[in-house]
């Protein structure tokens, strides 16, 4: 939808990435066996371990002890629901247009969301494949570390896109 | 320019790097590593300031953040910065300054007839004089009196920045104490933030001798800096204080980035604020010395005896060419030793104590200095500089000593302010006359000087241990011996002898506070001002209490401190802030539709997401935008962006159950395909959302929230899930901004509808008002409500946001020939008031509950429900209770919101109730608005008094729904 939007600086880049499908995922006392339905029918297991991200074909993020968020182009919301047969209720929705994504990256990646949250980020603390909600200038964020990608990612609601965008080309300028 | 108190050799400082700078108008030359207090000091300027109350000459008393003299006012215009103390400026190429506090400057200043009043201003003497009913008189001159440096009114266009930080270990100080600490802590791998409020790092061994490890103590420090910066794991910050130390080890810094150099680069903030939460900290924070009380002890040449000492070694500076040295303890022994080896000429230490060691007293008479034992300075002399003291020997006879520095010392106290902060205990230690820390609250430990320890090895010992490393402590293979102390807190001697030099505070004036009762020592910081303002009495706290403690005859112990608080140093406001100011200040959330808008001339505004108000054509005011884009929805058709309306699903065999229990109407009644309005309320029974709620299938609800509740709504209902209603098989998901809202609304809503195509059938009996269709509109998936804000037929299409401009683009090229008009909030909030559809918010406020808004009989009876309880009060179901009614007014002025009608006369006269929304209704032509009126539902047809801001209205008590109330538009 919106044009992409990078801003950077001599140590660290950020730059917006296309949401693309994204789901919420909740279920109720789900079995085993609607978990394994549905990780068999989006291709990756649901993490259960809080604050943990899983890559498979899609990514999908811990939210919450019975909530998900899954990233990427998976079965239709009706067939994950029905795929939970065992669990008290079910709801997937989609809320990839309600969303927006930035990348940071870089030496100064971790540095440079010092600025806004006052989560660690330390790489021994914040490991690869984690992820946390919390409160990012000002407005809630859901912060990752996607293994392989030198930094973070960072997922907004879309209503703040265009003040993150301003927020991001202003606080990278201390890093040159 | 020379400097001719600098020294050949010697020093912290560039001497290839010579700087120019302005005090007072006049032009000097320092070098870079130069702080501006160095810099004046070798130039021989000895008035850098007046004081705050007497305007009485004052000199450079310390080296650090305790100045309490020079304080200077930096910079012009937007930049200027006031009361920033001159031993931290670091000196730049061009920089310019002034002493606060003086006019027209400090070598002449008008302010100065104040001293010789000063026996009419003493302490308390603001609460005495400037009393009721004459403040108005005093008002002004006080205003201009008060305060030190001037604030610039321009906004401020330096950078502040803000960051979080993490760290194993946080080391504050980096003297001995703390590079041991940070040494042995980072040896261990463990994440180290070593925090130094100086340019340089190394504190104390930068100035006081030593060998460690068999290194000059200036050598071990460089290698210990150059060994932890190549350390992964630390982080070293100058220039940095650490100003808060709060609960579970969260503290706050202020890092002084650019050091207000104009040639520092552009991108770097003038300050960074740090908020760093520490899984330990250790305080090395030193101790600051403290002054003697005598006679005459502010006079420009008299300084701390560690401060003349700090000028010789850290840039060179012999801050005088004769000094008297006055002492209570062994310390500052070393000043004479450390003056006299620069070449300057020591007329005499004088001593308080009668029995000084011999070994100590060999130290300085060896060198030919004369030592007079119990013996004090009684007076000095000199107008703008010092020119000689009074000295009375242990004899009782005085003599005068010619000088031009007095270097005193009282003894230390440590730097206990973060400790005290942290919620520490602190005790009295006799044998080191100050308070140090003695029960830890958090997990932190003090150690070196700001425990109280005395020896640089003890220094280099308790670091490393509280560094908790391996191996073994450095040690002092040379150092000074511990400085013995007898406690002298006042000279007995007639004369002005300050404690607080800030703040103009002598002994006397605290023997005045303890004559007139104020003896705790809160009341006694208050009613003398004694350590408040910039320096907090960093350097008279102490003697100040010891003082008061030996008027009252309590212990110093008994007396205590005053509370020592957040910050440590002064911070400048803009590090607060950060760069949270202008377009960053709050995040205004955006509508997918924002330019398209923009387009179309729309003056958009903040309603936490900015809307468009109005969309003015050329040469209309926004009223006639209102007014015309009102009567296109009436005749035509309108569209509008109503997309922050809250969109939450709902989910689950017990959906149904939950929303029965959050709404205060019934929602399980609802059929499949249709939408019912329901309002919300919290247990006190107040109206806190009002919304329609669609019924998606048996277990699957979309619940619709305000625009400003969407977020609260959703909150709210996973609260009660997830605290009340475990039971509760229920899912719920906010889908908000997933969705944007466009609505179509007016007579030819269905035709445009219709025309830009719809995969259901859109007909009054196929598609009625109050009901949902899923399907496709322009080819875009689409969710339709038949729901009405404006008393319209109106269509509200959801569409997945990514493609609401796309819809938007479609209505708008087909809507030309129905006229269709893009509506703003304006409109919107008129139409609906014409209709008398509740704006909750506007139209209730945090009192009102469904019985005041006509909801008696909408009241779901079977069962329970948020606020039910609540609305059974007598006082909810009072007959004269505030009713929601409408108002029509006697002309076409639209009553004033907030408008009062009034009952009574006289004594009797009250609020018969308040206008809550109100505009030109462009349909009646006239004044209409909507009000909250004690009773009003039975006063239909009444004509009513109102008053505004002094003016008198007239209206008639009506129907809340003014237009259409058959609703056959509605359902058309």
């Amino acid at each position: 939808m919106a044009d992409t939007w990078q801003a950077a600086a001599a140590t660290v880049a950020v730059r917006e990435c296309a949401p693309g499908p994204i789901a919420t995922l909740r279920l109720r006392r789900p079995s085993a066996d609607d978990l394994a339905r549905i990780a068999a029918l989006i291709g990756t297991a649901l993490p259960t371990v809080p604050n943990r991200i899983a890559d498979g074909a899609v990514r999908v993020v811990w939210i919450g002890p019975d909530e998900w968020l899954i990233i990427g182009d998976t079965a239709p919301n009706a067939t994950i629901e029905a795929a939970a047969t065992d669990a008290a209720a079910a709801l997937c929705v989609s809320v990839g247009d309600g969303r927006c994504i930035f990348e940071a990256t870089g030496p100064d990646a971790a540095e440079l969301l010092a600025k806004a949250t006052s989560i660690d980020l330390h790489p021994a603390v914040f490991t690869e494949a984690m992820s946390a909600m919390t409160l990012f200038a000002q407005v809630n964020a859901i912060v990752d570390r996607p293994p392989g990608l030198d930094g973070f990612r960072l997922i907004f609601d879309v209503s703040v896109r265009d003040y993150l965008c301003r927020w991001f080309g202003d606080a990278v300028v201390e890093f040159g | 320019m020379s400097q001719p108190f600098r020294l050949a050799a010697g020093g912290l400082i560039d001497r290839g790097r010579p700087l120019s700078f302005r005090f007072e108008g006049r032009d000097y030359r320092g070098y870079a590593g130069d702080t501006l207090a160095s810099a004046l000091l070798a130039n021989g300027v000895r008035l850098v300031g007046r004081s705050f109350k007497y305007h009485r000459p004052r000199g450079i008393l310390g080296f650090g953040p305790e100045e309490s003299n020079a304080l200077m006012q930096l910079g012009t215009g937007a930049r200027a910065a006031p009361n920033l103390r001159a031993t931290e400026i670091r000196l730049h190429d061009g920089l310019e300054a002034k002493a606060v506090n003086c006019w027209p400057n400090v070598r002449f200043d008008v302010g100065g007839v104040n001293n010789l009043l000063s026996r009419f201003l003493a302490a308390g003497f603001y609460y005495k004089t400037f009393m009721w009913p004459h403040w108005h008189v005093y008002e002004g001159v006080i205003r201009r009196a008060a305060g030190l440096g001037k604030a610039p009114k321009a906004a401020d266009p330096d950078r502040y920045e803000n960051r979080f930080a993490h760290c194993d270990v946080l080391v504050v100080g980096s003297g001995p104490a703390g590079l041991a600490a940070a040494r042995a802590a980072a040896g261990t791998g463990q994440r180290v933030i070593l925090a130094e409020q100086d340019h340089v790092l190394g504190g104390r061994l930068r100035w006081d001798g030593g060998e460690i490890d068999g290194l000059a103590a200036d050598r071990w420090a460089d290698e210990a800096i150059a060994a932890l910066g190549a350390m992964p794991n630390v982080r070293i910050l100058p220039n940095t204080a650490v100003t808060g130390y709060f609960d579970h080890d969260a503290l706050a810094m202020i890092e002084a980035v650019s050091g207000d150099d104009p040639a520092a680069p552009a991108q770097l903030p003038r300050y960074r604020q740090w908020q760093v939460r520490a899984g330990r900290v250790v305080l090395a924070a030193g101790a600051i010395e403290r002054p003697l009380v005598f006679p005459g002890n502010d006079r420009p040449g008299v300084m701390l005896a560690s401060a003349v000492r700090h000028y010789l070694a850290r840039y060179g500076v012999r801050a005088g060419n004769r000094a008297v040295i006055f002492t209570n303890n062994d310390e500052a022994y070393r000043t004479a030793i450390a003056f006299h080896a620069a070449g300057g000429t020591v007329a005499a230490v004088v001593d308080t104590r009668a029995d000084v060691d011999p070994a100590v007293a060999a130290s300085v008479e060896t060198l030919g200095i004369r030592l007079l034992r119990g013996a004090s300075v009684v007076a000095t002399r000199g107008a703008k500089a010092l020119r000689d003291v009074a000295v009375r020997r242990a004899d009782g006879g005085t003599l005068r000593l010619a000088c031009d520095l007095l270097a005193m010392s009282g003894g230390s106290n440590p730097n206990v302010g973060l400790f005290s902060q942290s919620g520490g205990r602190l005790a009295f230690d006799e044998q080191l006359t100050a308070f140090r820390p003695a029960q830890s609250v958090q997990n932190e430990r003090s150690v070196g000087a700001a425990a109280g320890l005395r020896t640089l090895d003890e220094a280099l010992a308790s670091g490393h241990a509280a560094g908790a490393g391996d191996g073994a402590a450095p040690r002092a293979t040379d150092a000074h011996p511990a400085a013995e102390i007898t406690a002298c807190w006042r000279i007995d001697a007639p004369g002005k002898a300050f404690v607080d030099m800030q703040n103009d505070v002598s002994a006397d004036d605290i023997g005045l506070a303890a004559r007139e009762s104020y003896r705790s020592v809160e009341h006694l910081k208050r009613y003398t001002t004694l350590g408040m303002a910039s320096d907090q009495g960093k350097t008279s706290n102490v003697n100040a209490l010891a003082i008061m403690a030996g008027l009252t005859g309590q212990g110093i112990a008994e007396t205590g401190t005053t509370r020592f608080r957040f910050p440590f140093v002064p911070v400048a406001l803009g590090a607060f802030a950060g760069r949270a100011h202008g377009e960053l200040l709050r995040p205004l959330r955006r509508l997918a539709l924002h330019d398209r808008h923009v387009a179309l001339g729309a003056i958009m505004e903040d309603y936490g997401w900015l809307r468009p108000s109005a969309y003015p054509r050329a040469g209309e005011t926004r009223f006639e935008a209102e007014q015309r884009e009102a009567r296109a929805v009436r005749d035509g058709v309108g569209i509008f962006d109503g997309s922050p309306l809250g969109k939450i699903e709902v989910r689950g065999p017990d959906a149904a159950r939950l929303l029965d229990f959050i709404y205060a109407s019934t929602m399980s009644t609802l059929k499949v395909g249709k939408v019912r309005y329901g309002l919300m309320l919290n247990e006190l029974g107040v109206v806190i959302d009002d919304g329609v709620c669609a019924r998606l299938g048996e277990d699957h609800f979309l619940v619709g929230a305000s625009s400003a509740g969407a977020d609260r709504i959703a909150a709210w209902l996973e609260e009660w899930l997830q605290c009340e209603f475990v039971d509760h098989d229920v899912l719920v998901a906010p889908v908000t901004t997933s969705w944007s809202v466009v609505t179509l609304t007016g007579p030819h809503a269905r035709d445009l509808l219709a025309e830009a195509g719809a995969s259901f059938p859109l007909g009054p009996e196929a598609f009625p008002h109050m009901s949902f269709q899923e399907g496709m509109v322009a080819g875009i998936e689409a969710r339709v409500m038949r729901v009405s804000y404006t008393g319209e037929t109106s269509y509200e299409i959801n569409v997945p946001t990514g493609r609401t401009a796309e819809l938007w683009d479609v209505l708008m090229r087909l809507g030309g020939r129905y006229g269709l008009t893009p509506i703003g909030i304006d409109a919107w909030n008129l139409l609906r008031l014409e209709k008398g559809y509740l704006h909750i918010g506007a139209d209730t406020d945090g009192t009102t509950t469904p019985l005041n808004i006509g909801w008696d009989h909408v009241l779901r009876r079977k069962g329970d429900f948020v606020g039910k309880r609540s609305l059974m009060l007598a006082l909810h179901r009072d007959p004269a209770r505030l009713q929601f009614v409408g108002l029509r007014a006697e002309g076409t002025e639209p009553l004033p919101i907030g408008a009062h009608l009034v009952r009574g006369k006289g004594a009797d006269r009250a609020s018969d109730g308040f206008v809550t929304s109100s505009a030109y209704s462009p349909v009646f032509g006239r004044g209409v608005a909507l009000a909250l009126v004690h009773g009003g539902t039975g006063r239909i047809g009444e004509t009513v008094a109102l008053e505004h801001d002094g003016r008198r209205l007239t209206a008639t008590i009506a129907q809340p729904t003014l237009y259409d109330p058959e609703g056959a538009r509605l359902n058309g």
